[in-house]
């Protein structure tokens, strides 16, 4: 068995693949409320005496920094340990691997198909072109994916920290509004769900002055990111419609910023929670519009493919196609 | 990612030579290296740079290249020819981005003609070749040590004409980038004020970096301090009617170095402030572990960067995330003249591993 792990902040899902005529194939899949457990080690250990299956190899993308096959999660009070994970598991340490959450994403991209994706631009890409990943969520991250002469590896990439570049009156009396509420400000502090209610405080507190009373309550009691663009879409809050129309223009320059600096030939990829929620908004114009508005670099740019993943089980995929690397890496003749 | 043209004839030479070639906007600067396994050994055979005004077409300088080195008797050693050029590659021929009189260069005309191997690359790429080919600590200016990862990944930002950008993958390959190309990011209220006056010379919503970082952008900015205060900048300066964009920059940028004028300094200051600010970015977007290597006419302004150290280091250092890594990122400026020419003799020279980008 093949054990592969999306650890997230309120889910864990969990699969085991077994290989069937030289391919990877479900045999069990679970979700567990991440919540309800101590550690990984207690889920992992529930899917071995559910499944009965002997481990050869596992694989798990968290949302943390990754060092030494540990990880500290951040949105969960576990310290994730490959070791401890082996020994359950009762395969060496060194079978056990821990992505970064991005890096997961990052390698699903190849398993993709049509249906998973929604294309904004079909491009003209390039045969082992650099690809890139931008993918906002609970944060901002970036991800360059470069081929190495075998396969597509992930580069780590900071890049949601970049400066963040006003276009418009509008985005430099925004950047003026964060400055004063956090000195310094990135693509990430409007990129991703607290960004998004970034954006919602500063149209609130500028133009419409108040947020009416329906509104507070709803903040309270659901996840404020998820009730501007609901509002937004369903187009019956101006602020929120405001915020949102801001929000998918400014997606749409970092990402053409992302382009570039990777210079990314080979496709540029839309992950992460929030595309897919907006996609309608995002359809509207202003997302490409502010893509391909790079001046002398715009004819470039439109040769990119852009496309949006709606496949929530892009790492999935990732920890399984590294996975199968490792095993290619390891069957190697000695 | 570079394009190798093989050799049309086959002989076989011993104590092979390979031109490096830097074609620039002005000059074309050629060096020939003897080139032994993966370094680069020995001292350089000859090094020729000629006004490339003076010459019809790369071709014909060339042949003048070639007659040096027919002179010093080390013509048939010529076994590749490296081009670093400022434009982009296609195909097999590239077209010159810069103020040059000449056509389209086509690599495969260059290889039959002269009858050797032939590469061409794009002039970042170059540089990235040269730095890949092995620096030595007297080919730098280090400005911030570090914690450098051997394997980590480079980056590499060279104001120019243009402002160009690259990176090194796991410290050996290099790749492209067009990063200068993205939005720039004013810090404080006089950068705001320099953004809206690089607006309307280019559109809302569209200055980028390279409209404040490269020659252009340096003379924008004095242009800009010039309009603030109600000054006639090219009186002040005694600008000479028809001074080349290139001329005016190196002009205010040997101002501010010498001190000798206010407002080239205040310029100066300006527009080192914002290549810290980029330097900052490029280092997040690469992960830059294995250090940033600042490239291109940096080398001139290091005594001024020197000067205000401090000042560039910390705002390079500015960000709130993530923590703990840019005080690690090594920083240098490349101070090694021929450092394009070398890395397009490596190129050609080391057949480099065989990556199709």
């Amino acid at each position: 068995m093949y054990l592969v792990g999306d650890i997230g902040g309120t889910k864990t899902n969990i699969v085991a693949l077994e290989k069937v005529d030289k391919k990877f194939k479900p045999v069990f899949e679970n979700s567990y409320p991440s919540k309800n457990y101590d550690s990984l080690r207690s889920i992992v250990k529930e899917v071995v005496e559910e499944t009965k299956h002997e481990a050869v190899s596992a694989c798990f993308g968290v949302a943390g920094p990754v060092k030494n096959g540990r990880c500290e999660a951040t949105n969960l009070p576990w310290l994730i340990d490959s070791k401890k994970i082996a020994e359950v598991l009762k395969i060496k340490p060194e079978k056990v691997f821990l992505l970064n959450d991005l890096e997961a994403a990052a390698y699903g991209i190849e398993s993709m198909e049509e249906k998973d994706l929604y294309v904004f631009n079909k491009g003209n890409p390039q045969k082992y072109g650099t690809k890139c990943l931008l993918s906002a969520g609970t944060g901002l991250g970036e991800s360059i994916i470069v081929w190495d002469g075998t396969s597509y590896k992930p580069i780590p990439s900071e890049g949601g920290h970049t400066d963040f570049a006003p276009r418009t009156k509008i985005e430099i009396d925004l950047l003026n509004y964060l400055i004063n509420k956090y000195g310094r400000v990135s693509y990430e502090r409007i990129l991703c769900g607290p960004g998004l209610i970034n954006v919602y405080d500063f149209f609130a507190e500028t133009e419409f002055k108040d947020t009416p009373h329906w509104l507070l309550e709803r903040f309270k009691n659901e996840d404020p990111s998820a009730v501007v663009s609901e509002l937004a879409m369903e187009k019956k809050d101006e602020c929120c419609e405001k915020t949102l129309e801001l929000f998918v223009s400014v997606y749409g320059a970092e990402t053409g910023n992302l382009a570039l600096k990777a210079l990314a030939t080979g496709g540029v990829y839309i992950g992460g929670g929030i595309a897919p929620k907006i996609l309608t908004k995002m359809k509207e114009g202003a997302f490409m519009q502010s893509f391909t508005n790079k001046g002398r670099l715009s004819v470039m740019v439109a040769q990119m493919p852009v496309k949006v993943i709606l496949n929530d089980k892009l790492p999935l995929y990732g920890c399984a196609n590294y996975l199968r690397m490792q095993t290619i890496h390891i069957a190697a003749p000695v | 990612m570079g394009i190798v043209i093989e050799s049309p004839s086959k002989r076989v030479v011993r104590n092979q030579l390979y031109l490096g070639v830097d074609v620039g906007g002005t000059n074309v600067r050629a060096t020939a290296y003897p080139l032994r396994h993966e370094n680069v050994e020995g001292a350089k055979a000859f090094a020729t740079s000629l006004k490339a005004n003076d010459y019809p077409s790369l071709k014909d300088a060339l042949v003048e290249v070639m007659g040096v080195a027919e002179s010093i008797g080390v013509r048939n050693r010529i076994t590749g020819m490296g081009f670093g050029i400022a434009g982009p590659l296609n195909g097999n021929k590239v077209k010159l981005t810069n103020n040059t009189g000449w056509q389209e260069i086509d690599l495969d005309e260059l290889a039959h003609e002269f009858g050797v191997k032939v590469g061409g690359l794009n002039d970042l790429e170059a540089t990235a070749w040269g730095i890949v080919s092995g620096l030595k600590i007297t080919d730098i200016e280090v400005l911030q040590t570090g914690k450098p990862d051997f394997l980590g990944d480079k980056a590499i930002i060279a104001p120019g004409t243009g402002l160009g950008e690259g990176r090194i993958i796991e410290g050996k390959n290099p790749r492209p980038s067009e990063g200068g190309h993205s939005d720039f990011a004013p810090k404080g209220e006089e950068q705001k004020a320099l953004l809206s006056y690089l607006e309307e010379l280019y559109g809302e919503g569209k200055v980028t970096y390279e409209d404040v970082l490269s020659g252009q952008g340096l003379v924008d900015i004095a242009y800009f301090l010039a309009k603030l205060n109600d000054e006639e900048y090219d009186e002040g300066l005694g600008f000479d009617q028809g001074m080349s964009t290139e001329a005016l920059a190196t002009k205010i940028a040997k101002q501010a170095r010498t001190g000798t004028h206010q407002l080239s300094m205040n310029a100066m200051n300006i527009y080192t402030d914002v290549l810290a600010q980029e330097v900052s970015n490029l280092a997040v977007k690469e992960k830059a572990t294995g250090g940033i290597y600042l490239g291109g006419t940096t080398k001139h302004d290091l005594p001024f960067i020197l000067g205000k150290r401090s000042r560039f280091l910390h705002i390079f250092q500015a960000k709130r995330k993530p923590q703990g890594f840019l005080p690690n990122v090594p920083l240098a400026v490349i101070t090694k003249d021929d450092i394009n020419q070398l890395g397009a003799a490596y190129f050609i020279g080391h057949k480099p591993i065989k990556i199709s980008v």
